[in-house]
């Protein structure tokens, strides 16, 4: 495993997405001694099954699983989840969208999600994320738009063979292993979703259920 | 005007057969569509599937709206590529007439809340038919073309949308100067009345800054 490497790992069907998503990370700074590399993913079966590809082709030790439509507008984001990981080794995944209770109908964003929306404000341009003063949320699941790890664990490709709940899932097995799943207390966004202004969510109560069968006893007991 | 046939057509179903003349068979089959799409609706409403406020159990009504949600996806995307098909021939007019048909038709689908909030690519021929709308007010006043007119199928639109949000984007974060989204603009001949109301739709999070930056440039003589 390659300590000073960084993959971001991006399942594909939209060139035009594809290739903004990869203009903003290629804008990004790269900290001296890393190496920063993007995975593409054609023609996965399921977000899982794609990301199990990806995990099994690189040897970056850290990944960055991301959708097409999400754009880097934190152009230190490297520095910052490397900071965020390094200052302690139980944390396994980085999430820039969570819940910190999943309510009990598995469905994310009928509750409290972190962060809240930003309001705008003078001077945004300037500032900088810093974990001593800014901190972390420590959550029980993320959004799918971004996941950061440090630790490679397999995807449930056998149990979300579609587009839904994968984040979740992943989530559920980080803390299954003792790690800890967290969100940033950032100021102002690090990143933009053009995930194309509707919810579809058409197979959505189907993943739900294998969810809720999988991860909500165990969630109760906790 | 196709928004008076259709509000006839949608008031006076005992009509139908004598109607027919009326519309094309691709027409009369987005309204047969929609005609069934609004009963299966009613019958699951008649069935106390989804009384909201009848239902404490938030779980059980969780699962209802979901059940919902799936009994209408075959009909839902039977009506979106019925529409899809007929908004492309539409557009390959290049006629403002048909645009105002477009609108027609988009207005219907809103008035009865149907797929517009389902698939993506309705918002984004939202935001297009308002820029069609400023810009058939200043041909009007003033004659100025009217640049949608260039896009020519639905790919083509959600395509330029998205180029334009993106190139925006760029300037807020000031990864890429204004000459660049001038240049797409050349290219595809599209109107700064299109940008602006694009901007107004987007998510940009500073729509004040990138505003200002297409303002200066524009004073600075481009444009």
């Amino acid at each position: 495993m390659d300590e000073n490497k960084i993959c971001f790992i991006i399942c594909v069907n939209d060139d035009l997405f594809f290739e903004e998503c990869v203009r903003y990370i290629r804008w990004l700074d790269v900290p001296k001694g890393m190496k920063a590399e993007v995975l593409e993913i054609r023609d996965a079966d399921s977000m899982a099954a794609g990301y199990n590809e990806g995990m099994g082709s690189s040897d970056a030790k850290y990944k960055v699983y991301m959708h097409q439509d999400c754009f880097l507008v934190n152009k230190y984001f490297i520095y910052d989840i490397l900071s965020i990981f390094s200052s302690n080794g139980n944390i396994g995944m980085i999430g820039l969208n969570g819940t910190q209770k999943l309510p009990d109908n598995g469905v994310i964003w009928s509750g409290k999600r972190v962060p809240e929306i930003h309001e705008l404000y003078d001077g945004w341009e300037g500032y900088r994320y810093d974990l001593k003063k800014d901190g972390l949320w420590e959550v029980e699941g993320i959004d799918g738009v971004l996941m950061a790890t440090q630790y490679d664990i397999k995807w449930r490709e056998d149990l979300f063979d579609g587009w839904d709940f994968y984040d979740l899932s992943h989530s559920f097995e980080m803390r299954r292993r003792g790690y800890h799943v967290v969100v940033p207390v950032y100021k102002r966004f690090w990143y933009q979703h053009d995930d194309k202004p509707v919810l579809s969510l058409w197979d959505y109560n189907k993943y739900r259920k294998i969810f809720m069968n999988e991860y909500m006893e165990e969630k109760i007991e906790n | 005007m196709i928004i008076d046939r259709i509000e006839y057509f949608i008031e006076h179903p005992e009509d139908e057969n004598s109607l027919h003349a009326m519309f094309s068979a691709e027409e009369r089959n987005i309204l047969s569509t929609i005609r069934k799409f609004e009963q299966m609706r009613s019958c699951i409403a008649e069935q106390g599937e989804i009384k909201n406020d009848k239902i404490e159990d938030g779980d059980k009504l969780t699962e209802m709206i979901f059940q919902k949600r799936e009994r209408e996806r075959g009909i839902s995307f039977q009506l979106k590529e019925q529409m899809t098909e007929h908004i492309d021939c539409l557009l390959k007019q290049g006629k403002t007439e048909a645009w105002l048909d477009i609108l027609a038709w988009y207005q219907l689908l809103k008035g009865k809340n149907l797929i517009i909030d389902r698939f993506w690519e309705f918002p984004v021929l939202a935001t297009l038919l308002k820029a069609f709308k400023k810009e058939l007010e200043l041909y009007c006043s003033g004659g100025s073309p009217i640049s949608v007119l260039s896009l020519h199928t639905m790919q083509e639109l959600t395509d330029s949308y998205f180029a334009i949000v993106f190139a925006l984007r760029r300037i807020e974060y000031d990864m890429e100067p204004m000459d660049e989204l001038w240049r797409y603009l050349m290219k595809e001949g599209l109107s700064i009345t299109v940008v602006k109301t694009v901007l107004e739709e987007a998510r940009i999070y500073d729509k004040r800054k990138v505003q200002r930056t297409i303002e200066s440039w524009m004073e600075n003589g481009n444009g």
